[in-house]
């Protein structure tokens, strides 16, 4: 029997990598011997990628796209189909621990250098799926077709008019329509649930690809790659399997568990997860008192306050994000780790942190002046953080980074 | 890991919990925003239990005669609400439900058609089905405590909460007529006494 099967997977592995392949990204893999938690945080995104992925399709199942049906469907989901609660509260929790755990994942990048040189297309792929993200997650957030998933959809989609000459044109050719209806939600639902995660699927893959070409970094910012054994192994590494493995299963677990308490106990996350005004079907006729985008977007969205003029706020909001994508060559430290950079790239980061945390917090609040001060302050920290950086990580004075890890 | 190691990793943590307090810091120029319940103010508390059936039971019936002939509960089915809250449903239909053609696997869709309703009240009165998602159960229970007396109202009421809402109040016969008063609150003197009026 046994060799019947060594058999099959010969005849398999001689026409496919199997083998080749399980052993170079996965049971052989080389990652570095020491990293602490932030290193965490993909292995956390692509677990929640595959939540996300499974309970979406579970959702389609029931979820009707349709003006009229789409908000009574997602009550159907939440009363009549069995367990639907369950599967709903998971996609919704999913959406917002996605975006925190790739916020921490972002975060270590700028902490220990994660995008220095040979890391550029890691990082940039790592930007490309984050903006994809941000769409996927807009688009959903329209599917249950309430008052906030309306007039979110409002202002976002309006965000195109602000563009010259083309605008009206690209707002109502995005749209599908004069005012948002069931042939906007439609089409959002078909590019929420077949064109982004392809695109999301395929980013991650490159990701995953790019990085496993270039080696994981780790916090010393040592190059593992300069001592090898006779093997050509980094002999500061450890094979991926068990040691990577076991020991992200034991993050895993208490990710699952802050993830299993906020789904059965506070899916709403108290208005940030689910938006209380989402609980009243779309009318266009009555404007909620407040609209504020779900946490995740907030820092953009008070970007987006900061300016009074629609156009510049739309340019500020997406420069903020597309200036991520240069960060490789913004950052001129001869060394990649906080730990052995000078004394203005931790108080630049610190303020960058900071900043961001702010714009966060006055997104989803109401707008007053001393509010809208802080948004534009916090804006030009953020700005500054990342147009000064070819200088002052330049001119600092950096510590000497060790050989060996 | 070495000693060296875990040091770091605690100073990152100690980093964090310093952004944060910070980051707190900051934020706490938040202004106020004034109560959540308007003219009423802060929302008074509504204190339940999910496990006080009585008590669950007791509020489907006060619902199913105050406020059913007006408001659907469209997204909810008549079998449910009776499993839900443990009534045997021979009980349930023979005393809550008043439409004898209803069977258990209905939805709870009113017994009010809508355009009637609307140009009776001028509105017609909403789904509830998530009216406490939508405005909190603390807001609700303050907005049925806060009618008063208003001869200018159409009904003959206004609400505190609800600022010239188009709902009479309901439970009125439950609550008797609330009248809106002035209270005395003492003014204080500049030597920290009480100011005589």
């Amino acid at each position: 029997m046994s060799e019947m099967v060594g058999k099959l997977f010969g005849w398999v592995n001689r026409r496919l990598p199997i083998a080749n392949t399980f052993e170079r990204h996965l049971s052989k893999h080389p990652v570095p011997s020491k990293v602490n938690f932030w290193y965490l945080f993909g292995a956390l995104a692509s677990v929640v990628l595959i939540i996300q992925i499974v309970s979406g399709i579970w959702l389609i199942m029931p979820y009707s796209n349709t003006e009229e049906e789409a908000f009574s469907s997602i009550e159907y989901i939440m009363r009549d189909v069995d367990y639907g609660w369950v599967i709903r509260y998971m996609h919704t929790t999913g959406a917002s621990m996605f975006f925190a755990v790739v916020y921490l994942h972002m975060f270590r990048g700028l902490l220990y250098g994660s995008y220095q040189k040979p890391k550029e297309l890691v990082w940039i792929f790592g930007c490309a799926i984050y903006l994809a993200m941000m769409a996927e997650g807009f688009l959903g957030y329209v599917l249950p077709y309430g008052q906030m998933s309306y007039w979110g959809a409002q202002v976002i989609i309006s965000l195109f008019g602000a563009i010259p000459y083309i605008g009206e044109s690209l707002e109502l050719w995005v749209r599908g329509d004069y005012y948002i209806s069931g042939i906007t939600v439609s089409r959002f639902f078909a590019l929420h649930v077949v064109a982004l995660p392809l695109v999301l699927i395929a980013l991650v893959f490159l990701h995953l690809v790019a990085l496993h070409e270039v080696g994981a970094g780790n916090p010393e910012g040592v190059d593992i790659e300069e001592y090898l054994d006779d093997d050509g192994v980094p002999l500061d590494s450890v094979p991926f399997f068990p040691y990577k493995v076991l020991n992200a299963l034991v993050g895993i677990g208490v990710f699952m568990t802050v993830f299993a308490i906020i789904m059965f106990f506070f899916p709403e996350g108290g208005g940030y997860f689910i938006e209380m005004a989402n609980f009243e079907e779309a009318n266009p006729l009555v404007t909620p008192e407040h609209i504020a985008p779900v946490w995740y977007y907030s820092p953009y969205y008070a970007m987006l306050r900061a300016v009074p003029d629609k156009l510049g706020g739309l340019i500020v909001m997406g420069s903020a994000v597309a200036i991520l994508f240069v960060v490789p060559w913004l950052d001129r430290s001869k060394v990649a780790s906080i730990r052995y950079k000078g004394i203005y790239s931790k108080v630049a980061l610190a303020f960058f942190g900071i900043s961001f945390l702010t714009l966060g917090y006055l997104g989803t609040v109401g707008v007053t002046e001393v509010r809208k001060t802080m948004s534009v302050i916090c804006t030009a920290i953020y700005f500054a953080f990342f147009l000064l950086m070819p200088f002052y990580t330049k001119y600092e004075k950096t510590k000497e980074v060790p050989k060996r890890l | 890991m070495s000693v060296k190691n875990n040091f770091k990793i605690g100073l990152s943590i100690r980093n964090l919990i310093i952004f944060a307090t910070l980051f707190l810091c900051i934020n706490n120029i938040s202004a106020a925003e004034g109560g959540s319940c308007k003219d009423y103010g802060e929302c008074d508390e509504f204190k339940y239990s999910l496990n006080d059936m009585a008590s669950l039971q007791r509020g489907a019936s006060t619902f199913l005669n105050y406020c059913y002939g007006c408001h659907s509960l469209q997204y909810s089915r008549w079998g449910r609400v009776a499993t839900d809250l443990q009534i045997p449903e021979e009980l349930f239909f023979e005393n809550l439900v008043f439409d004898k053609s209803i069977k258990p696997g209905d939805l709870m869709t009113g017994s009010m058609s809508k355009e009637k309703s609307a140009q009776w009240f001028g509105v017609a009165p909403p789904d509830l089905t998530l009216v406490s998602r939508v405005r909190g159960d603390d807001w609700i229970y303050s907005y049925l405590r806060a009618y008063y007396e208003d001869s200018s109202k159409q009904y003959g009421v206004n609400n505190l909460v609800y600022p010239g809402t188009a709902m009479p109040n309901v439970l009125l016969a439950l609550q008797g007529n609330q009248k809106l008063v002035c209270k005395d609150i003492p003014i204080i003197a500049n030597n920290g006494g009480e100011k005589k009026r």
